[in-house]
């Protein structure tokens, strides 16, 4: 199990209860993964459950298709890929919006869901399991 | 279709409505720090503007214009594009802007300020619902089936093998390099040709529209107080980036 810091909190509230004492230690090299979600960099997390519940996995680039070895740590839906699997999601960037794609490649063709910096929220029920890419962007 | 709005699209906050709320969102956390002795500034919100930055949800949704299907195939002419990691904080200023619990400092203040005032930093989620859910009901519908067929049918005649468009924009081969192959490129080119043969995007509006309009109406009452709170919020959002 990969350490949390205290920014990962607000994507841990639902683990906090058990991981409490785990809480405060140091922030592992890694800004980004299973069970980390990081507001330093700005990271896209994905839920397994709705309401930024269960299983989590922060993934701070662009994604133009979630890959396989992307899947969610503790919690519920842990080892389950995010690609199609992700009920909610917080948006840590402090600048850029993220939107959330139905299909790879970062295409609004069909469906796709945009989060304002530092808000989050579960996804359409259309495009609930159906989260294929991610990317960041700024408002024209 | 290239400059017509679905209906819902009336309800739903426009980029620069977007930039507005967001910018003052912005302002407020900064004046928060401030009042709690900490001199805190945002970086410049430079960055991608994405390509789809400014489309129209019918625009994004139903058509890849020609030149783009040429030149990108299925891939995003953005391409994979990085987001950059805001820079480290100090202790002191990250506790201030989130709090020790992450829930909690300016951030939270400033988004719970937003909520007593019964104002938005982003779009309801039933007026999403309106948005995406008629797209998937639409897929559904009788006339888009075959409306679909005429596009399969078309496609055949080309030489491939897709039931519908979103199978063919979900074709996993078009995932797997960074750049379109010349097949993924054909292949966009005579997708994008068979949606305009066939009239399929002129037929996809006018479905979608109606079950929007559907919606829109038995949600009469509710949108039009939406449409109070989107001005009550652009108007906040103004007030607050007119002060020094």
């Amino acid at each position: 199990m990969r350490a949390l810091t205290f920014r990962s909190a607000l994507a841990a509230a639902s683990a906090t209860a058990a991981l409490g004492a785990l809480l405060v230690a140091a922030p592992p090299a890694q800004a980004a993964g299973p069970s980390f979600c990081d507001e330093a960099t700005g990271d896209t997390c994905l839920y397994y459950n709705s309401g930024r519940t269960g299983g989590f996995y922060g993934a701070s680039q662009n994604v133009v298709n979630y890959t396989s070895d992307m899947k969610f740590g503790i919690g519920n839906g842990k080892g389950l890929p995010v690609k199609n699997n992700a009920a909610s999601v917080y948006n840590f960037h402090r600048i850029w919006n993220v939107t959330i794609y139905y299909n790879s490649n970062k295409s609004c063709a069909y469906a796709c869901q945009s989060f304002a910096p530092k808000t989050g929220g579960n996804l359409n029920s259309q495009m609930k399991n159906n989260n294929a890419s991610q990317g960041y962007w700024l408002p024209a | 279709m290239y400059g017509q709005r679905l209906p819902v699209e009336d309800y739903l906050l426009q980029p620069d409505q977007v930039s507005r709320i967001q910018a003052a969102r912005r302002a407020l956390v900064v004046r928060c720090m401030r009042s709690k002795g900490i001199d805190f500034g945002f970086p410049a919100a430079a960055g991608p503007h994405s390509s789809n930055a400014g489309k129209t949800q019918s625009e994004m949704r139903y058509v890849t214009p020609p030149e783009v299907a040429a030149k990108f195939g299925y891939h995003s002419p953005d391409g994979q594009g990085q987001a950059p990691e805001s820079p480290g904080l100090p202790k002191a200023t990250e506790e201030a802007l989130f709090g020790k619990d992450g829930k909690s400092g300016c951030y939270a203040e400033v988004d719970e300020d937003f909520d007593r005032r019964a104002l938005l930093v982003q779009d309801a989620e039933s007026v999403v619902a309106i948005n995406i859910d008629n797209m998937a009901r639409s897929m559904e519908d009788p006339r888009m089936k075959a409306a679909f067929a005429l596009w399969s049918g078309c496609m055949k005649a080309r030489g491939y093998a897709y039931g519908t468009p979103m199978e063919a924009s979900a074709d996993p081969r078009w995932i797997q390099r960074p750049t379109a192959t010349p097949e993924e490129i054909a292949t966009a080119v005579a997708h994008t040709s068979c949606m305009t043969e066939t009239n399929i995007v002129g037929t996809w509006f006018a479905v979608e529209s109606a079950y929007e309009q559907r919606d829109i109406e038995a949600k009469a009452a509710e949108l039009a107080a939406y449409k109070t709170v989107i001005e009550n919020t652009l108007r906040f959002a103004d007030s607050v980036l007119a002060q020094p």
